[in-house]
C-alpha cells in the first residue's frame, strides 16, 4: 500500500456531528447512484412497460399496428406455439452441450497451463484473441471456413481421412457447427479464467499434501476442487446465462437454418418481431424470457448477491 | 432494512403470481374448457388462485420478519442489560 | 499427473497446448490472410496458402463502401460510450461496494438488466429514437435515427450494469482504513473519493474501460437495427458484401479484418489487465 502523505486540507465543509454523518452517509450514496440508476431505470423500464403493453394487443405491424385489447390471447398463442417450444428445446440442448464442453475443455487446459514452466504469458495472450472479436464479424468468416467446397476445415479433414461433413447445410450437423463456433470463442475464457482460480490458490496446503505422499487424483478431489468451486461455480452461470441468450453466431452462420434446426429462443422472437412484425407475439415471449431469467436469477444470483452484501457490510 | 426484507417477499409473491398464470394458462385451461367450462370463468379461477397464493407468501413472509425483528430485539435488550450490570 | 514435470509429459503437454493454441488462432490468422488475397485465390479447392498478397479487397472496401466513414463512427461511439460508462458506474460501483445501497436488491435489478437479450429490447429504442428524432430538442442534439448519439446512449446502457458489476468488486478490495484515516484527517467524503479510492482503483477502472470499449466496438444488434447510412459501424458492414451476386468474400475478409485486427493489438497490449479484469470477480469475489 502506497504511503499517502496527508496534509490537513482546509475544510469546505465543517466535518458534521455523528448523527448528521449518518444520515448524509445514505444520501451520499444514492446520490453516487442516482445518474447511473436514472439512465438504467428509464431505457431498462420503458422497453419493459411497452412489452407489457403490446403483449395485450394485437400488434402486426404489416396490417397497419398496434390495435385493440386482446387479453391474454397472446400468451395462449404463445404457451401453445410448436415452433415456439422448439427453440426452448434448442437452445436448452445448445446450453448445456456447449457450456459442458467448453468448461470441461478449458478446465483441462488450465491445468495443463498452469503446470507449464515457460510461455505462459503468451499462451494467455493468444487465449484471449477470440474474444476480441466481433461474433457478428468472425462468425461470417466461419461461413467461409465451413464451406463445402473452399473451406478449410474440411479440406483438413479430408487431409486426415476423417467425414467431411456439409457442416451448414445438414440438419443432423448444423447446430454442432454452431456448437464448435462457439466453443471457439468462449472455451478460452473459462481455462483463462479456471487458470487464474488456480494461480491463485493458496502454496501450503499443496505442499503439505506432497509431504504427506497424498496421490495426484486425491489432491484433485479433496483440495483442488473444492477450493476451485467459487470459480467454476462462477464461469458456469457467467456461460450459461450467455449461452442462452445466443443470437449472433446462429444470426450470421446459419439464420436458424436449414429448417428451424438452429433456431434459438431469441432468433425465434427477432423473426416474429423483425421480420413477420408480430410485435404482439414478439413482446409476449419477450416477457416469458425475461420471467425465466429473473426466477432463474433469484435462485442463482440472489444467494450470491447477498453474501457480496455481508462483505462489504464486513469490510 | 426492513423495507428491503419486505420488497423481497413481495417481488416473491408477484412471481407467484405470474407463475400461477403462466402454468395455468398452459396446462390447467384447456383441460377446464375440455370439462365444457368456458373461458371466463376459467381466468377468474386463475386469478383467485394466483391472488392467493401470494398472499399466502407474503403473510409468511410478514410472519418470518415480525419474528426475526423480535429475536434482534431481544439480543439489543440482552446486550444492554448486561451493559447496565458491567457498569 | 498433470503438473509432474518428467520429460515425456512435459513433450505431450506443450503438444497439447500447441494444438490447442493453434486451433484457437488459426481462424484469425486464415482471416488476414484471404483478405490479402486476390479473389481468385479465395475461391478455390483445395485452399490455396501461398498466394501474392494484394490490397485490392481493402481499396474495394474503403473506395465502394464507404468503409472510413463506418471506422470514424464505430471510434466515436466506443470512445464516447465508454468514456461516459466509466464515470457513471465508478460512482456507482463505489457506493454500491462502500454502502450497500439498497442491500443487494437495486444491484440485482442492474443484473438482471444485463441479461435481458437485446433484442427485446431493441424495437422500443427504435421507437424512442424515431420519436425524439421528430422532436426538435431531438433534432437540435442530434438524436435520433441514425445518428452516433443514439448509438453512444444505447451502448452507455448497455454496458453500465456490466461495468458496474466488475467494478463493484474493485472498489471493496481497497482497505477501508485508508479511506476512514483521509475521513479523520479532515477530508470529506467526496475528496476521499477523489484522491484516495480512485488512484486505488485505476487499474480497475481502466480493465473496465477496456472492456466496455471492446464490447461497444464489436456491437452488432444495436448498430444494425437503430442506423442505416449516416452513424452506420464495421461491424454491420462488413455484411454489406452480401450482394445478390453472391458473397464477396474477398472484401468481407478486409472489412473483418479491419473490424478484428485493432481490438486484437489492444488486446495484447493490455492482455496482463485484461486477465485481471476477467478473473477479479471470479478469483476474490
Amino acid at each position: 500500500m502506497a504511503s499517502t502523505s496527508m496534509s490537513t486540507p482546509q475544510d469546505t465543509r465543517s466535518v458534521p456531528k455523528k448523527q448528521g454523518r449518518a444520515m448524509s452517509d445514505a444520501w451520499f450514496a444514492v446520490l453516487l447512484i442516482l445518474p447511473a440508476m436514472i439512465i438504467i431505470a428509464f431505457f431498462a423500464l420503458y422497453p419493459l412497460f411497452y412489452a407489457i403493453e403490446v403483449s395485450f394487443r394485437l400488434a402486426d405491424l404489416t396490417a397497419g399496428g398496434i390495435k385493440g385489447f386482446v387479453g391474454l390471447d397472446n400468451y395462449r398463442t404463445v404457451l401453445f406455439d410448436k415452433f415456439f417450444w422448439e427453440s426452448v428445446t434448442t437452445t436448452l440442448v445448445f446450453t448445456v452441450v456447449a457450456v459442458a464442453i467448453e468448461v470441461l475443455l478449458g478446465i483441462f487446459v488450465a491445468f495443463l497451463i498452469n503446470g507449464a514452466t515457460v510461455g505462459k504469458g503468451l499462451i494467455r495472450s493468444l487465449l484471449i484473441l477470440p474474444l476480441a472479436t466481433a461474433p457478428a464479424v468472425t462468425g461470417l468468416f466461419w461461413r467461409y471456413l465451413y464451406d463445402t467446397q473452399f473451406g478449410l476445415y474440411n479440406y483438413f479433414l479430408g487431409l486426415l481421412g476423417l467425414p467431411q461433413p456439409n457442416w451448414l447445410g445438414d440438419i443432423n450437423v448444423a447446430l454442432w457447427a454452431v456448437i464448435v463456433f462457439d466453443v471457439w470463442l468462449w472455451m478460452p475464457f473459462v481455462a483463462l479464467i479456471v487458470l487464474a482460480g488456480l494461480q491463485a490458490l493458496p502454496k501450503e496446503p499443496f505442499e503439505a499434501a506432497e509431504l504427506d505422499g497424498a496421490p495426484y487424483f486425491r489432491v484433485l478431489r479433496k483440495l483442488t476442487f473444492p477450493m476451485l468451486k467459487p470459480v467454476l461455480f462462477l464461469v458456469i452461470i457467467l456461460r450459461t446465462i450467455d449461452a442462452l441468450r445466443l443470437y449472433d453466431a446462429v444470426a450470421v452462420l446459419t439464420r436458424g437454418g436449414p429448417g428451424s434446426t438452429t433456431e434459438t429462443m431469441t432468433y425465434y422472437l427477432y423473426r416474429q418481431g423483425l421480420v413477420f412484425f408480430r410485435m404482439d407475439y414478439a413482446s409476449t415471449m419477450a416477457l416469458l424470457f425475461l420471467y425465466a431469467v429473473v426466477v432463474a436469477a433469484l435462485f442463482a444470483l440472489k444467494p450470491l448477491l447477498n453474501m457480496f452484501g455481508a462483505r462489504a457490510g464486513a469490510r | 432494512m426492513v423495507f428491503w426484507q419486505l420488497w423481497e417477499v413481495g417481488f416473491q409473491a408477484f412471481m407467484i403470481f405470474i407463475g400461477v398464470g403462466i402454468i395455468w394458462l398452459r396446462f390447467l385451461e384447456p383441460w377446464l374448457i375440455s370439462l365444457q367450462m368456458s373461458q371466463q370463468t376459467s381466468v377468474t379461477l386463475m386469478i383467485i388462485t394466483a391472488v392467493g397464493l401470494a398472499v399466502l407468501r407474503i403473510v409468511l413472509g410478514v410472519r418470518t420478519i415480525r419474528k426475526q425483528q423480535k429475536a434482534v430485539q431481544a439480543q439489543l435488550a440482552g446486550l444492554s442489560g448486561q451493559a447496565q450490570e458491567a457498569k | 499427473m498433470l503438473e509432474r514435470k518428467s520429460t515425456p509429459f512435459e513433450i505431450l503437454r506443450y503438444g497439447i497446448i500447441l494444438i490447442v493454441l493453434l486451433w484457437t488462432v488459426f481462424p484469425i490468422v486464415w482471416l488476414i490472410l484471404t483478405s490479402l488475397k486476390p479473389a481468385n485465390d479465395i475461391m478455390v479447392s483445395p485452399p490455396r496458402f501461398f498466394f501474392t498478397p494484394t490490397l485490392e479487397n481493402y481499396a474495394y472496401a474503403i473506395g465502394k463502401a464507404n468503409f472510413a466513414m463506418f471506422i470514424v463512427n464505430t471510434l466515436v461511439v466506443s470512445l464516447a460510450s465508454t468514456f461516459i460508462v466509466v464515470i457513471l458506474a465508478s460512482l456507482a460501483a463505489y457506493s454500491f461496494a462502500r454502502y450497500n445501497v439498497g442491500q443487494g436488491n437495486i444491484l440485482f435489478f442492474i443484473l438482471t438488466t444485463k441479461m435481458m437479450p437485446a433484442i427485446a429490447v431493441v424495437l422500443p429504442f427504435f421507437l424512442i429514437f424515431r420519436d425524439i428524432g421528430r422532436t426538435p430538442v431531438g433534432e437540435a442534439l442530434g438524436i435520433g435515427l441514425d445518428t452516433r448519439a443514439a448509438l453512444i446512449i444505447s451502448y452507455t446502457i448497455f454496458n453500465l450494469p456490466f461495468a458496474i458489476w466488475l467494478m463493484v468488486s474493485f472498489f471493496q478490495d481497497i482497505s477501508r482504513e485508508l479511506e476512514e484515516s483521509a475521513r479523520l484527517n479532515g477530508y470529506n467524503r467526496l475528496q476521499v473519493l477523489q484522491k484516495v479510492v480512485l488512484p486505488l482503483a485505476a487499474p480497475g477502472i481502466a480493465v473496465t474501460a477496456i472492456f466496455c470499449l471492446i464490447f461497444s466496438w464489436n456491437e452488432f444488434l444495436f448498430a444494425y437495427i437503430l442506423t442505416r447510412d449516416a452513424a452506420r459501424t464495421i461491424t454491420v458492414g462488413v455484411e454489406s458484401f452480401f450482394t445478390l451476386r453472391g458473397i464477396l468474400w474477398g472484401p468481407v475478409a478486409a472489412a473483418a479484418t479491419i473490424s478484428v485486427v485493432p481490438m486484437l493489438i489492444f488486446v495484447l497490449v493490455l492482455q496482463r489487465y485484461m486477465v485481471r479484469g476477467l478473473t477479479f470477480g471470479a478469483v476474490r469475489g
